[in-house]
């Protein structure tokens, strides 16, 4: 609690809060991206860091949200609601890292602008299964930076509470994004069942502290409901039943009212604290103060307002003490109303006025009480263990990553034939030429970033060039992300005079997935299905040929370049259908050693 | 942040669990086992690719 608007009000407790965060988040990530490139070697350092920050966020969401009911059952769990606003805005800026890096490695260097392609490189918004993942995880990055950006006191007070509590509650709009984010994306192509069986725990404890909380509460309001009669003073308790300097709340007209003892006297004020709708009946007096459990915002009992120069204000309630019971007027009195305190007298219970330990503490109080610390060093430890094994169990929970490599960074120079149509690929002569083996090798040829090389390969058609790029390879298949403008011809002679077919054409109808050939050969891992779709869409849209992986009936894969039944790219007519179930009926040709599947467009036919 | 409940907190966290377990569920139901099924019948080896 503070006068003045200063960016953070630190004390000690804030700072062990904080520290114990970010120890968290570098344990979760070491783990994380550390066992992943040891049990994942082929998987991409972007990869691991989308990921690692995504899952981090989530985990992170998941115990934010529990703090709250948990509070509500164990109080001395309090101390970990007092900074939990530091907790949701390191949060957000884990959620942040996800999103930017996702953006930069999905949605940067092709045709469209970032923003736009997230919001338009899927629109199949009338499927669930191929329903955009994307846009959803950006609203609810978008809610969850509202209330980051707002989490400071200065926008509380410029809001109204009223207001910025709404605001706020929206962070359960913005989880219900996040499961769909999840569950509509990376959970469509990895299936291995760890990782929904942990989503589902996640859910499962969240909302089952929510209603176990709300049970609670429930019986609590039913019980003391009953006792109320119209615009009568109310026999709401005893006097011995209220600890010293403690309240006792009880529901009076559905309001719930904090009715406290201290110094000999009774005073009733609204349990509800204009911070953060706060239960003042679970504070305590402090300084001769009500004295809010969650954030420490202060109240005088008598008038419900607060010390100056403070001007929070709560109704108060009249009351009055007769033969050891008070009596409490259910009307409020406007917030801030002066109210006689009831005086104790004759009636008083000793045995109530003992003071006993007190287990009530409050960040900015030097020491916590034994009891409470303990239970927070032990909910620290569970927490750490929490995050120990989620970071394994994501870690064994996905998918093998497949052996493809983009040798970043490095430069080669190749030389050979090159071929324009239907996508530029340069042919390299090996000199082998023994088991019906073709005496040279193929490299399909793309540009930089998301985009292909029509542009840099116009002109060359069938001349003998050499260029420098960088090597993509997988499985056999391999491709030159070409260096701008270092193509040249040279002499030597051209390796084929006319590229032919291999064998016979023949028709098939074919089940597979769409993919951009630049991703899936190695420039991403994965570079393919759901998660990938909209990076798909945009490298294809940018001149990337389009492949169809497809596989035999003993599971061996097989790549076929994608064109139209006259050998045409096909890149704007497949940007519908990639990264889905689709069935084509088409052709089977190959030119080189490449395998080709000419088909109509018009032929493709999702199978979902 | 759980508030002091009132109906209207209690009826948001129904709803909201009816959601994320529709959401959760949809999630799981419509996921392909395989994006890229077999193909029965002869396909040329993808050794021709070498």
């Amino acid at each position: 609690m503070s006068h003045g608007y200063v960016s953070i009000g630190w004390n000690r407790q804030k700072k062990i809060y904080d520290a114990l965060i970010l120890t968290g988040i570098i344990v979760y990530l070491g783990l994380f991206i550390g066992a992943g490139s040891v049990v994942h070697p082929n998987a991409t350092i972007e990869t691991l860091l989308i990921r690692g920050f995504g899952t981090c966020a989530l985990l992170m969401l998941h115990i934010i949200l529990s703090i709250g009911p948990l509070c509500r059952l164990f109080p001395r769990l309090l101390p970990l609601l007092y900074n939990r606003r530091h907790f949701g805005v390191m949060m957000f800026l884990m959620a942040l890292a996800h999103g930017g890096f996702s953006l930069v490695q999905f949605h940067t260097l092709g045709d469209l602008n970032p923003l736009v392609s997230v919001l338009v490189s899927n629109e199949r918004y009338q499927s669930l299964a191929s329903f955009p993942f994307q846009p959803l995880g950006l609203a609810a990055l978008l809610i969850l930076f509202l209330m980051a950006a707002t989490s400071h006191d200065f926008w509380l007070a410029n809001l109204t509470a009223p207001a910025w509590k709404r605001l706020h509650m929206l962070v359960y709009v913005a989880y219900g994004l996040i499961v769909a984010h999840v569950m509509l994306g990376v959970l469509q192509a990895e299936n291995n069942w760890i990782l929904a069986a942990t989503l589902a725990m996640g859910m499962i404890v969240v909302l089952g502290l929510h209603l176990i909380a709300g049970w609670r509460e429930r019986k609590k309001d039913q019980a003391s409901d009953s006792m109320v009669s119209a615009n009568v003073f109310v026999d709401v308790c005893g006097i011995d039943e209220i600890e010293n300097n403690r309240a006792k709340v009880v529901t009076l007209s559905g309001e719930r009212v904090a009715i406290f003892k201290y110094d000999d006297k009774i005073s009733a004020i609204s349990n509800v604290c204009q911070h953060q709708n706060g239960p003042l009946g679970e504070g305590r007096i402090i300084d001769g103060c009500v004295t809010c459990p969650w954030h420490g915002f202060q109240y005088l009992p008598e008038t419900g307002a607060s010390p100056p120069p403070f001007t929070e204000k709560v109704p108060t309630f009249n009351v009055k003490v007769l033969s050891g019971r008070v009596l409490v007027d259910p009307i409020p009195n406007p917030p801030g109303k002066r109210v006689e305190p009831a005086i104790i007298s004759e009636t008083k219970s000793e045995s109530a006025n003992v003071a006993r330990p007190s287990e009530f503490y409050i960040g900015y109080l030097p020491v916590a009480p034994s009891s409470i610390a303990s239970a927070i060093r032990k909910a620290i430890m569970v927490m750490f263990a929490i995050v120990a094994v989620v970071a394994l169990a994501l870690v064994f929970g996905q998918h093998r990553f497949a052996e493809s490599v983009f040798e970043f960074g490095t430069t080669r120079e190749f030389e050979g034939q090159l071929i324009e149509k239907p996508f530029p690929r340069l042919l390299v002569n090996t000199g082998k030429q023994k088991d019906n083996a073709l005496p040279f090798a193929s490299y399909a040829l793309v540009a930089g970033g998301k985009h292909g090389a029509e542009k840099e390969a116009a002109g060359f058609d069938g001349r003998s060039v050499k260029l420098k790029g960088t090597l993509i390879h997988r499985d056999g298949m391999a491709m030159i992300e070409i260096a701008a403008g270092s193509i040249s011809t040279t002499d030597a002679a051209p390796i084929i005079t006319s590229p032919g077919s291999q064998f016979a054409p023949a028709t098939y109808t074919l089940a597979g997935e769409i993919v951009d050939s630049k991703c899936y050969l190695g420039v991403m891992n994965p570079g393919h299905t759901k998660p990938h779709r909209e990076c798909a869409s945009l490298c294809i849209r940018g001149g990337i040929p389009p492949l169809f992986v497809v596989h035999d009936a003993r599971g061996y894969e097989i790549n076929l370049w994608l064109v139209s039944e006259t050998g045409e790219p096909v890149n704007q007519q497949v940007l519908d259908f990639v990264a889905e179930p689709v069935e084509i009926t088409g052709q089977i040709t190959t030119i080189g050693n490449q395998l080709f599947f000419n088909a109509s467009p018009a032929n493709y036919k999702r199978l979902q | 942040m759980i508030l002091p409940l009132r109906r209207q907190h209690r009826l948001m966290i129904a709803a909201l669990i009816v959601v994320l377990v529709i959401i959760f569920l949809a999630g799981i139901l419509v996921r392909p086992e395989s994006l890229t099924p077999p193909n029965s019948g002869f396909l040329p080896s993808a050794e021709v690719q070498r």
